[in-house]
């Protein structure tokens, strides 16, 4: 699945959205994060469920921030990292762009 | 005056924070630790600009550095209350638990950063719907200075650097957060939460941070 990774504005983190073939991003997409969450738990992750959105750590990945629409707000300021906890995260939501 | 500010890591707090140094008062700290919604940079930022802050006046008394644990609080507003009330619950919440320190250790206000309209959340109401819930003096020493004169005041100090080194914005924050939040609306939102617990279990977790 597509993946648009770009810096967040104060160059700390980077913001992850799940794009299709033509790199758009469904803004109007609602996960069920209750549910993303154990099962996110089941493979392994530390969730905390904060109700409008999920914070994810473990895995040896980064920690992120999981909103509804899909889109991620990841703890890191290197890029390759940031995109591999991206891909990740993406992969065990069975998030399909 | 014996006065607790409230520091974040951004440029504006610590700028509050030495005005108020630089008039001979005697000046304490107070950061609330917003993770798992920020990252650990934050308070890596505020520890040194309690530093800076320091050194910013001559024989001034060192400032003890307070932080207050945010993050169960936050999740707390953003699971009971109304999504847009979110800032400003956050905020009040920050004014209950400072008041409660003040009472509690004998602070007779509180400084804040806030500049009227700076940002979208800084608005009049917000201002009012926020310090409705301090019950000490809430002192803004930059309330009518613009972005530019508190860049000049901070660069001055020596904090500028410090406070836009990269760290995470908070990010917990509503898509759209209120912008004109009324007294009776919010007061009707916290009843809603277990104010009394929240505040408890966070004046209780507040613990001072060595720089």
């Amino acid at each position: 699945m597509p993946i648009v990774l770009r810096q967040c504005k104060t160059k700390a983190g980077y913001e992850a959205l799940p794009v299709d073939a033509k790199g758009k991003w469904d803004q109007e997409r609602r996960l069920n994060l209750p549910a993303v969450g154990r099962s996110l738990e089941a493979l392994g992750y530390e969730v905390t469920d904060a109700g409008p959105l999920l914070v994810v750590n473990g895995k040896g990945l980064c920690e992120a921030t999981v909103y509804p629409t899909g889109r991620l707000m990841i703890k890191s300021n290197d890029e390759a990292q940031s995109r591999s906890t991206a891909e990740h995260i993406y992969k065990d939501i069975g998030l399909e762009g | 005056m014996r006065l607790l500010t409230l520091i974040s890591g951004g440029i504006d707090s610590p700028v509050a924070a030495h005005l108020m140094l630089a008039k001979g008062h005697e000046v304490d700290l107070l950061h609330f630790d917003n993770r798992p919604f920020t990252d650990d940079k934050q308070m890596e930022k505020v520890q040194s600009l309690a530093g800076i802050l320091y050194k910013s006046v001559e024989k001034a008394r060192r400032p003890k550095l307070l932080a207050s644990p945010h993050g169960k609080v936050q999740i707390a507003i953003a699971r009971g209350a109304i999504r847009r009330y979110g800032c400003v619950l956050c905020r009040r919440m920050m004014f209950h638990v400072a008041s409660m320190l003040s009472e509690r250790d004998g602070y007779d206000a509180l400084v804040t950063g806030e500049s009227l309209g700076q940002v979208a959340s800084q608005t009049l109401m917000n201002i009012r719907a926020e310090e409705n819930a301090a019950t000490v003096p809430v002192l803004r020493p930059l309330i009518g200075l613009d972005k530019l004169e508190i860049i000049a005041i901070a660069q001055r100090v020596g904090t500028f650097d410090t406070s836009i080194l990269p760290s995470l914005c908070c990010t917990i924050v509503p898509e759209k957060p209120a912008t004109k939040a009324r007294v009776r609306d919010i007061q009707a939102a916290e009843d809603g939460l277990d104010m009394k617990s929240l505040v408890k279990q966070e004046l209780d977790g507040i613990q001072e941070v060595q720089y």
